[in-house]
């Protein structure tokens, strides 16, 4: 039985879902399609104690080599790499990080939700560096006003420029001494600080916050296990009608037809698909008659731990009761005004108070480490870094034809390194984080500025990238392909350039924007 | 077996000639069951509806496992190095109550090639140091002639990381050895409680 939808949707994470949310709410009805299954929360999670697990929480040897996040714990929730292959090169390694089920990512997001500023969508006119957006602050307000509520974002108004202010749960939570400390420190460097922007509640996923409400609607049908391998043209309209899949249990293909595509795969599975969606009149991949389509990959860089200081007053569990706890965020702060630094644009730290320090920065073993380590429960204070990086033409993806998946798909190749502008920036925010701490008084037990791979930050972003002339973008404004007026790409890959700031709330104002835009055009028989 | 032996041993008594029929009710037979409660509690049958959990315990709690990656002296320099990185200490397990060395010589069997060779090379060094510097093995070292040989661990932390392969190798089962005792049962047990007592979410395989 065949029933045709209006729009079909491809993902159902951050982009997929709020796609379906906002298209459903205002009559259209959606199909869609994604690859992995739908957990089941009391069935499919029990409560386990570490010395039962078969690797004692190690995790299997080598069975995630890119996924530094995926513990024992949660191993079987992430992307099997073998089944999923792709391809770098090895001096350039890559850290795709992929969760493929219903909810996609948003099932294990760390929930940080800030809203970009026009020093990221505006940010050539600011410091003549990479393109502006087609998309201001002020044509996405309206939307980040809304996701915020539905995520729940708490935070707190701070008024600055580069990190606008939303419609938050306030947050006025009392800051431990520690972290007071580290406050003062930080004005007297003339240096931001805030509470964190973060959504709330148990769980804060796609799959509680859009599909439910979606689906209440009737005009939802979601199918899961449902991998797309190609999306299909009329070859007389050039229009998108629909798109082939396989199910991933019994490998039996599929085609789901539909007046209208969205695309919401996560970053790179989207340009994957688009890539993989060649014809004769489509011979480089679909909408990407520029020939940027995989180019200007980037992401955030992230210094782990950049600095671990202790908060001496705590050492042998001295601490009262409100010196240790918490912690917050400091915004971008560098080259706001004028270029005042060895790089352009900035970076953010997020700081956190408490926990016993890594045992590897202590220089010692057997009974004097466990004493030390004793001593030191709950003394750490420690930052890390989350830097701006520049979008590159040359960091690129590309299929490559002789690695498929476990389903026959061609898979990427990724090519993404940071280059001098992020070491410097990164070697700076080592710097400077040494300084904050010192000027609290907390001692610092280890510094370095080694950023994590490319990748591993997790917020892969730009490979379909929005622009206003279609010679050297992918997308409008609305996410809708220059190329093929009902494709649209409502995910991360959309993006221009990034700032320092996590991704997804701006992704989820994004699809909404772009999803009111398709269904008034679809009423209006314009797409 | 035994429960069973005893349950028809008593079907002669009178009270309980409702057993027999209890055996023929189908599940959906929603018939009040025959009372069993004169029975005593080790013969009462189980209630019709329930499935049980039985417990059960992980092979490594009762039982040693094998080790069959390490050489012989390997293994040998393994646990010796074990008691010296993570001794017992105020009542709580060490690494060889734990059994770390074992199932540190399990997991790095299963890793990749590049681990197995730290693991492999760093041993051999430290072997071949003690028997270059003491004209011992490294097991027989005492903590003082061993701590000579374990100079990299007192090096601050760096960025770096230790310049020569048994640096690395020490730094890493410093970490590893630590990490396989605090996360066993036998340390847990003992007292050493590290993050509610190693309790997780745990997601099982789905389909
Ligand atoms: C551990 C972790 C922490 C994070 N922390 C933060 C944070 O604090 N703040 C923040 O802003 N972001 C964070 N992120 C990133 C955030 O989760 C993503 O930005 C967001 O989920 C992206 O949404 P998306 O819709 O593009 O992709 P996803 O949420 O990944 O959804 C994509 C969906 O598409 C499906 N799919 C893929 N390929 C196909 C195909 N061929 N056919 C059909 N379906 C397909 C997948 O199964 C998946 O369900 C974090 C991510 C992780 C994993």
């Amino acid at each position: 039985m065949t029933t045709d939808y209006d729009v079909l949707i491809i993902g159902s994470g951050a982009s997929g879902g709020m796609a379906a949310h906002t298209l459903t709410k205002l009559g259209v009805s959606c199909l869609m399609l994604d690859a992995g299954p739908l957990l089941d929360f009391d069935r499919d999670k029990s409560l386990k104690a570490v010395y039962d697990l078969p690797y004692r929480g190690f995790g299997e040897p080598g069975r995630f080599p890119h996924v530094t996040q995926a513990s024992e714990f949660d191993a079987n929730l992430w992307a099997d790499e073998k089944q999923n292959p792709y391809t770098y090169d090895p001096k350039d390694p890559y850290y795709w990080v992929r969760i493929r089920m219903i909810g996609g990512k948003t099932l294990r997001w760390g929930r940080a939700s800030w809203r970009l500023s026009d020093f990221e969508f505006k940010g050539k006119d600011h410091d003549g560096q990479g393109d502006n957006w087609p998309v201001s602050l002020k044509d996405l307000s309206p939307y980040y006003d809304r996701a915020e509520p539905m995520f729940r974002v708490s935070g707190r108004k701070e008024g600055w420029p580069q990190l606008p202010d939303g419609i938050f749960l306030a947050d006025e939570s009392r800051d431990s001494l520690s972290v007071q400390r580290f406050l003062d420190s930080a004005r007297k460097m003339q240096v931001p600080t805030t509470k964190q922007r973060r959504s709330t509640g148990s769980l804060a996923s796609s799959v509680n916050l859009l599909l439910p409400d979606a689906l209440v609607t009737g005009k939802l049908k979601i199918v899961p296990n449902a991998i797309v391998r190609e999306i299909s043209v009329d070859k007389d309209t050039g229009r998108a009608n629909g798109a082939h899949f396989v199910d991933r249990l019994s490998k039996r293909d599929f085609f789901a037809p539909a007046k209208a595509v969205v695309v919401g795969a996560s970053c790179l599975e989207s340009t994957r698909l688009l890539l993989n969606s060649k014809s004769r009149q489509h011979p480089n991949g679909l909408a990407n008659s520029s020939g940027v389509l995989g180019h200007y990959l980037f992401d955030q860089f992230y210094v782990k731990n950049v600095v671990t200081a202790i908060v001496p007053e705590a050492r042998g569990g001295k601490a009262p009761r409100n010196l240790m706890g918490g912690g917050g965020y400091i915004p971008r702060f560098r080259n706001l005004a004028d270029r005042e630094k060895n790089f352009v644009r900035g970076y953010a730290y997020d700081f956190g108070s408490g926990g016993t320090p890594s045992a590897k920065y202590i220089p010692l073993y057997g009974e004097a480490l466990l004493k030390e380590l004793a001593e030191l429960q709950n003394t750490a204070f420690s930052l890390t870094t989350m830097g701006e990086t520049l979008p590159r033409f040359e960091h690129h993806v590309r299929i490559n034809p002789n690695v498929k998946d476990e389903w026959g798909i061609p898979s990427l190749h990724i090519t993404q390194r940071y280059t001098d502008n992020e070491y410097a920036m990164a070697k700076d925010s080592m710097n400077v984080a040494e300084e904050l701490c010192k000027g609290a008084g907390f001692e610092v037990l280890s510094k370095h500025f080694e950023m994590v791979p490319p990748g591993e930050s997790i917020h892969e972003l730009g490979t379909c990238r929005m622009g206003a002339n279609p010679k050297t973008s992918v997308l409008n404004g609305f996410n809708q392909t220059h190329d093929i007026r009902n494709l649209f790409v409502m995910d991360g890959s959309s993006f221009v350039s990034g700032g320092s700031q996590n991704p997804t709330l701006t992704i989820l104002a994004l699809s909404m924007r772009a999803s009111e835009y398709l269904a008034e055009g679809m009423r209006k028989g314009e797409i | 077996m035994k429960r069973r032996l005893a349950i028809q041993s008593l079907l002669g008594l009178p009270g309980i000639s409702a057993l027999p029929m209890l055996a023929q009710q189908a599940p959906t037979d929603k018939t009040k069951p025959p009372s069993t409660e004169k029975l005593p509690p080790e013969l009462k049958p189980a209630p019709i509806d329930e499935f049980p959990k039985l417990a059960v315990i992980r092979p490594d709690a009762v039982v040693a496992g094998e080790t069959n990656f390490l050489s012989a002296s390997q293994s040998e320099t393994l646990r010796h190095l074990a008691g010296l990185l993570v001794p017992a200490s105020g009542g709580r397990a060490g690494a060889t109550e734990a059994g770390a060395p074992e199932f540190l010589d399990f997991l790095i069997g299963r890793s990749p090639a590049p681990r197995q060779k730290l693991y492999r090379a760093g041993l051999d060094k430290l072997e071949g140091d003690a028997r270059h510097r003491y004209s011992k093995s490294f097991s027989s070292l005492t903590a003082a002639e061993a701590d000579s040989l374990l100079a990299a661990l007192h090096q601050p932390w760096s960025q770096q990381g230790p310049a020569d392969e048994l640096g690395r190798f020490l730094e890493a089962a410093k970490e590893d050895m630590l990490r396989a005792t605090m996360n066993s049962r036998e340390f847990l047990a003992s007292g050493g409680q590290r993050r509610a007592s190693g309790l997780g979410t745990y997601w099982h395989a789905l389909d």
